[in-house]
């Protein structure tokens, strides 16, 4: 009788092709260089992608390629990360070499009916600065299907036709640019910047059709170390290419290189504010029952009649079908309170939208107000506060989420005198087996190295706040057996000899630790991890936080005291033992950023402090970078002179479009050096507290009908 | 030859569902057995086609709803009703809200219409009348975005449909809405006493329209 609605192909679909449904090309979209910029084919333009777009290029010819990620940090503002491969880098028949190069472009002026779009970018400014570049770049659209840039350049981009560089009427210096001394490189060489000769390059870009867009350019890049070297010999300075973009999701390009060779890439544009499906394939909720009028006024309930544990029990059943574990509840005459920890739903105002329907369902008519409190590791982290007859007269009504918000309240939680304990459903012992893959990227030596292989995990809440858990891997296939060289050091190895791990631990003890956390004051998280709290430390780690249920700013402090592990993950120590901490200032601005400053002392005893800046987008995509200094010197600290790197966070609902708490984060251009390193830690409290707190609680409040 | 032992090897752990209960939340083993399903024909084909003997013998109202675009279709059965919206859900969960024959909320179809205001509507359909309806949409950032829509209403004439072997004299209505990011044309067979027997109603760009039947 009843069929099925959802086509369970759909599912699978929406997870291969994670990306918006492709939709008419209203505006002609920029195209993308050689370099992943956006531009012409070497040559940059003053276009900008739309803001927070994340574009991952492949591109390159015979003598070099690169793999490019493009982010549009701010409706002005783009950053680069790129990593090239370059056949022999130093001359005919001579080694290959990888480079990592991180470039940044600001629109400077926006494009009207008669002004060009104006912009201005550094390329490869950190670094070996192999492919350092500075320009000034005007893009006009000129009809619908005529786009023209033009610039002038420094640097690589000054190089073939070059001229006395003009801003030397300023000064004399900029006549002159300095041979690099980049030393062990990852600094950012301010003194090279707009200086020596200057060049001028353009192009344009042609809109054959809707799909298709011829681009022609003249470059100011005369590879004159590459020519010099004898690699690579430019015939002529102009560049044409050819590129198909049949939607929003990606673009393919051809061109004719400098008379003398042909090249080819792909760019694939990410939006990560519209995932695989805005509102999610998610089952409906169970709607909302409506008390008829004659009891809403009811001021008791009849406990004789409506056992109270029969009603818990209930209760727990019923919000165990949401994925929801109930931890206590309150049971009063006009008032009902809950502690449950949401395992399913990204967004707690969902969760909290599904429990709020489920107690109008089960709860006694008197009951008026519901105080949700969810929570997270065992501990409660704030309440809402929810009155059931908003909740009767704002379902299926326009505007419902932000209405029945303007009637919430978000507070600190309430003691727990009141609470009865509700036995868990879930027993105490769990276990499981998975999949893993660890992916490293543009480590240095190497674009991508992956490990495939199971893991085994087991998990024993001795109750809901204190819970010992471990893992076990075995790696089926990767590429590891090779530690290669460990390279020389005056910093104990705490981070440098990690390829030892992955050799001789496996299989091996990912982690073992026994956590226990608590609120010991109001506004107040701790926590305390003693056992194997990662691959290659052992120990205790302690942390306090103070977040104040509606604040921006937090604020915490954690000591551990750890050994190095052993190389085999066993239970054995090696002789290295290190006090480390930080006291560290979170703040999340009102404009999608957040910021975090850890200042202490790090595994190797260096001291200093890491500063980093993430774009957040409501949705739980984070991209941001770091860098970590240290009293460690960057001679000391090897290739890359300090550490620093680019960290990509990506909701798996993002991605198929299904409830999951769970994401993918990936590190780029991270080297695994020892200074400013940190304790990888499992289950740090700001990332445990906030998402039950504003601003994030209430900026996902649309979820709540959802 | 050992080498390829262990792809091949790898491969298989990769296609091994995640188990256990520490799994159970584990997104890739859904994704696994859902695949599977398909694979092994669904519940779906098991179960017998819609027929007036099967209708008339079901223990509550139904409706039968289909979303034109996916060529998916499904029978529902009521679930709540609060001030006049009926809440009908389909046993995998996806629900629809419908008020005096008019389409005010979805789930469960990725692209969701949250909520309508259809007022305006709900007063009357007379030919070349304006009213005007706004949407709720959820964002890929998690907040509501409202979509108002002017919209005309024309009468298209008399005519007879038939739902599940019942004949039914209806008046067909066609509403077009124009707004600033979509156009669309909703349809309702509609009978003398204002029951709208059949109509297809636009819910948003991601899932297009969806026939809803009274049965």
């Amino acid at each position: 009788m009843v069929r099925r609605f959802k086509n369970p192909a759909l599912l699978t679909v929406a997870a291969v092709a994670f990306a918006q449904v492709a939709t008419a090309q209203e505006n002609w979209r920029e195209s993308y260089t050689l370099y992943g910029t956006p531009g012409l084919i070497e040559m940059p333009s003053a276009q900008s992608a739309p803001d927070g777009t994340l574009a991952v290029s492949v591109q390159g010819f015979a003598l070099t390629q690169r793999t490019t990620f493009t982010f549009q940090l701010t409706d002005r503002l783009s950053g680069s990360f790129r990593y090239s491969h370059e056949n022999d880098a130093y001359g005919p028949d001579t080694q290959d070499s990888y480079d990592r190069s991180f470039d940044l472009r600001y629109r400077l002026v926006d494009e009207g009916q008669y002004v060009p779009a104006i912009a201005i970018g550094l390329q490869d400014f950190i670094g070996t600065g192999r492919s350092a570049a500075e320009y000034v770049v005007a893009t006009k659209t000129l009809t619908d299907t005529v786009r023209v840039s033009a610039g002038i350049g420094w640097g690589r981009l000054g190089s073939y036709n070059g001229f006395t560089n003009p801003l030397g009427a300023i000064d004399p210096a900029f006549e002159t640019r300095p041979e690099r001394d980049f030393g062990a490189g990852g600094t950012v060489a301010f003194g090279d910047f707009f200086r020596g000769d200057a060049a001028l390059f353009g192009g344009v870009e042609w809109r054959i059709n809707p799909d298709l867009t011829f681009r022609a350019e003249y470059s100011s890049d005369a590879y004159t170390r590459e020519a010099g070297l004898g690699s690579f010999a430019p015939q002529s300075p102009v560049n044409l290419g050819l590129t198909y973009h049949p939607n929003q999701n990606y673009e393919l390009s051809l061109y004719s290189l400098y008379g003398t060779t042909v090249g080819a890439g792909v760019t694939f544009l990410i939006d990560p504010k519209t995932g695989a499906a805005p509102s999610g394939f998610d089952p409906a909720p169970i709607p909302v029952a409506v008390r008829p009028a004659d009891v809403r006024a009811a001021q008791s309930w009849d406990r004789a009649t409506v056992s109270e544990p029969a009603l818990r029990d209930l209760l727990a059943q019923a919000l165990a079908l949401e994925g929801i574990d109930l931890n206590a509840v309150a049971l009063e005459d006009r008032t009902a309170r809950l502690r449950y920890t949401n395992t399913r739903y990204r967004a707690e105002p969902q969760a909290m939208g599904r429990i709020a329907r489920i107690l109008t369902q089960v709860l006694p008519p008197s009951i008026e107000v519901f105080v949700l409190e969810p929570m997270q590791r065992g501990i409660p982290l704030s309440a809402t506060t929810l009155r059931r007859s908003d909740l009767e007269s704002l379902e299926n009504e326009p505007d419902a989420a932000g209405r029945l918000l303007s009637q919430t309240r978000v507070t600190e939680v309430g003691g727990a005198e009141a609470l009865t304990q509700v036995a868990p459903i879930r027993p105490a012992f769990s276990w499981g087996i998975a999949p893993f893959a660890e992916l490293t990227l543009f480590d240095g030596e190497n674009p991508a190295r992956a490990d495939f292989g199971l893991e085994l995990s087991a998990r024993y809440e001795v109750r809901p706040n204190v819970v010992i858990s471990g893992a076990i891997r075995k790696r089926v296939l990767g590429d590891r057996d090779d530690v290669g060289s460990i390279s020389d050091s005056t910093l104990p190895p705490v981070r440098r000899n990690i390829g030892f791990y992955a050799v001789e631990g496996d299989p091996g003890i990912e982690y073992l630790t026994l956590a226990a956390y608590g609120r010991p004051a109001p506004n107040l998280y701790g926590r305390v991890t003693v056992g194997y709290l990662e691959r290659m430390f052992g120990g205790i780690s302690t942390e306090v936080l103070w977040k104040p249920v509606d604040s921006r700013l937090a604020l915490g402090a954690e000591v551990n005291y750890v050994a190095q592990r052993e190389y085999d993950m066993g239970f054995g120590f090696q002789d290295y033992t290190v006090a480390t901490g930080h006291v560290s200032a979170y703040y999340d601005f009102n404009n999608d950023f957040h910021g975090q400053i850890d200042v202490g002392r790090y595994l190797a005893g260096d001291w200093g402090a890491t500063f980093s800046l993430d774009r957040e987008f409501r949705n739980g995509w984070r991209i941001g970078g770091y860098f970590t200094l240290t009293d460690v010197p960057f001679e000391d600290f090897g290739e890359g002179s300090f550490d620093k790197g680019i960290k990509i966070t990506i909701p798996i609902d993002w991605a198929i479009g299904t409830p999951s708490r769970r994401d993918v984060s990936t590190n780029l251009s991270s080297l695994s050096r020892d200074g400013g390193a940190r304790l990888n830690v499992d289950g740090r409290l700001y990332d445990v507290v906030r998402n039950g707190h504003s601003p994030v609680l209430t900026d996902s409040w649309g979820r709540f009908w959802r | 030859m050992i080498r390829w032992f262990t792809i091949g090897a790898a491969i298989a752990v990769l296609l091994t569902a995640a188990c256990g209960p520490l799994q159970s939340e584990n997104v890739g083993r859904a994704a696994v057995s859902g695949i599977l399903s398909t694979a092994r024909g669904g519940a779906a084909a098991a179960t017998p086609p819609l027929s007036r003997a099967t209708i008339e013998a079901a223990s509550g109202p139904l409706i039968y709803a289909a979303v034109l675009q996916r060529g998916t279709s499904a029978t529902l059965s009521l679930a709540g009703t609060n001030s006049g919206k009926d809440t009908w859900i389909a046993v995998d969960g996806i629900s629809l809200t419908v008020q005096d024959g008019l389409l005010i909320a979805t789930r469960g179809l990725g692209d969701d219409l949250m909520a309508a205001d259809v007022a305006k509507l709900r007063q009357g359909f007379q030919d070349g009348r304006q009213t005007r309806r706004v949407h709720d949409y959820l964002t890929g950032q998690d907040e509501i975005r409202r979509q108002t829509y002017d919209c005309t209403m024309a009468a298209k004439g008399s005519t007879d449909i038939v739902i599940f072997e019942r004949r039914q004299s209806v008046t067909l209505y066609e509403e077009t809405c124009t707004g600033s990011a979509s156009v669309f044309l909703n349809r309702y067979w509609r009978d003398g006493s204002g029951v709208i027997w059949k109509s297809q109603q636009f819910v948003s760009p991601g899932v297009g329209h969806i026939e809803i039947q009274r049965l």
